[in-house]
């Protein structure tokens, strides 16, 4: 199945991508983010990413569909 | 009521129920950096009835880039007092309460219960952990608002009624980094900071909001917002 | 603020005992000034916890630096007056006694036979004067918005204790049992008060 990552504010250098389509078997979210983080090493070590699924917060044991949107968001401290 | 809010009164958000809503509440400002200052500074001119501010820092020239309320000469000086100072020049109506202490568990209960409403402006992932816990505790609504390079959040949180930090994983221990290492520009902090001020405003004249995680990035023109569903087996506001 | 914040009353039924304190301008540090060997509020501390009617005993202090060994204190950082600590003690722990940081003459035995008058409705004590006694009083969150509201415009407490409290009355020896000390005299006059 097709599925659309979308990457925001720091994300966007970490993984030099505004977005991209990733052709992908039958996974959750947690997995998806596992496969990103073995794709770009630097993600590696974040904590506390937000990840929205067709632009609603999902949390990562909820599997994925085709078309599904997967927006992914760092944390931020600054303040 | 008086002439000086005449601008914000006329807007049908406000009217004059709720710029009297704005004149009887007092709010929490944790953190005088970069979004308190602006924060700090917005609710004072538009009246807000009393402001705390809390922090223990002194000024800093690299604060000046993006800081309201200090200027060069203020170097060195105490971050609350100069505050204070520039504060009650701009509005001596409001009553302002400057504390100059670092937010910690001990003193957290007693300086969070001084608002209706308590503002982030921290610079670090403890501090908001205290604050998402300390403020579901007492029951008290605030803004979550952070910032980073061109980009930032806003969350509105109500205890009892909307998620938490905790109910989407957001980071409550650590330090974060510092903003001299990655970066913020004064454009992103005063966005992030108005969103701020409106959201409280609108917590404190009609009390509702759906809690959703509003982000903003004032160099690719984004803005949107993702709801956030309370977690039930969130650890600081689940159901236990 | 009107649906901004749901009541919360007394999750748990937890009753504490607040000891309100503040610089005294009139005699400075009076309550770490001993009376019979101890420091005044430690006194009043330690006769609140014997009684074990309660979940904690608290100090709320709005001295800068104060350092009382044994004794739980929690900086007080509202601005105003008394109203004012109360309000922020009421949103803090809910429901308590609260009790003056210079009433050093209290004993169990009033603490106890009070507290029994209380069933969820505030109460304050009436002394032989006929005043309300708002530092001998049991607050809660049942009147918190109310108070909060009457202390924009107003903030003599006494009126609205007379107003929205139980009126407990005390006799004559109840009622000097509240005596506050607010000069050296009053300190000679406490020392009478030592088991």
């Amino acid at each position: 199945m097709k599925v659309r990552i979308k990457y925001y504010a720091k994300y966007r250098e970490t993984t030099g991508k505004k977005e991209e389509e990733m052709e992908i078997s039958s996974v959750t979210i947690g997995e998806l983010i596992e496969v990103l983080k073995k794709k770009y090493p630097s993600l590696a070590n974040e904590r506390g990413s937000i990840i929205a699924v067709n632009n609603r917060f999902t949390k990562d044991d909820v599997p994925l569909s085709d078309g599904d949107v997967v927006s992914f968001f760092p944390p931020v401290s600054g303040g | 009521m008086d002439e000086r809010y005449l601008s914000q009164i006329a807007v049908k958000e406000i009217f004059p129920d709720g710029q009297r809503k704005i004149e009887s509440a007092a709010i929490v400002v944790i953190g005088m950096g970069g979004t308190g200052t602006v924060i700090a500074e917005t609710l004072v001119r538009m009246g807000i009835g009393k402001v705390v501010i809390v922090d223990d820092d002194t000024v800093e020239l690299t604060n000046l880039a993006r800081q309201a309320l200090y200027e060069e000469k203020d170097v060195g000086k105490k971050k609350v007092d100069v505050a204070a100072g520039a504060l009650r020049s701009i509005n001596s109506g409001v009553e302002i309460i400057p504390i100059p202490e670092r937010l910690t568990s001990q003193n957290a209960r007693s300086i969070l219960s001084l608002g209706d409403v308590i503002m982030d402006a921290t610079d670090n992932y403890d501090a908001r952990g205290i604050m998402n816990r300390v403020c579901f505790e007492l029951r008290k609504p605030w803004v979550f608002c952070a910032v980073e390079g061109t980009f930032g959040y806003v969350k509105a949180i109500i205890p009892g009624e909307t998620s938490c930090l905790s109910c989407f994983g957001y980071p409550e221990f650590g330090s974060g980094v510092a903003c001299t290492v990655q970066g913020v520009i004064a454009p992103a902090v005063r966005a992030v900071s108005s969103l701020a001020v409106s959201t409280a405003l609108r917590l404190l004249i009609g009390g509702r909001d759906d809690g959703d995680l509003v982000y903003i990035d004032v160099w690719k023109n984004v803005m949107d917002s993702i709801p956030i569903p309370r977690n039930p087996e969130c650890r600081v506001c689940g159901r236990k | 603020m009107q649906g901004l914040r749901k009541e919360v009353i007394n999750e748990g039924g937890q009753l504490y005992s607040i000891i309100f304190m503040k610089e005294s301008l009139r005699l400075p540090g009076k309550h770490l000034m001993e009376i019979c060997g101890k420091p005044m509020v430690s006194r009043i501390y330690e006769t609140l916890r014997s009684t074990g009617l309660f979940e904690d005993v608290i100090v709320f202090s709005k001295y800068r630096e104060i350092s009382l060994k044994k004794v739980n204190v929690v900086r007080d950082y509202s601005s105003g007056v008394l109203i004012d600590s109360i309000i922020s003690a009421i949103d803090i722990y809910g429901e308590f006694l609260a009790v003056g940081g210079d009433m050093p003459c209290i004993r169990n035995d009033l603490v106890t036979r009070f507290v029994k008058e209380y069933h969820d409705v505030p109460i304050a004590a009436l002394d032989v004067t006929g005043f309300p006694q708002p530092l001998f009083a049991i607050y809660n969150r049942t009147i918190v918005e109310e108070l909060r509201r009457y202390s924009l415009t107003e903030k003599r407490i006494y009126p609205f204790l007379q107003q929205h409290f139980l009126l407990v009355e005390l006799d004559e020896r109840e009622s000097a049992m509240l005596m506050s000390v607010n000069t050296e005299d009053d300190i000679i006059l406490a020392e009478k008060c030592c088991d």
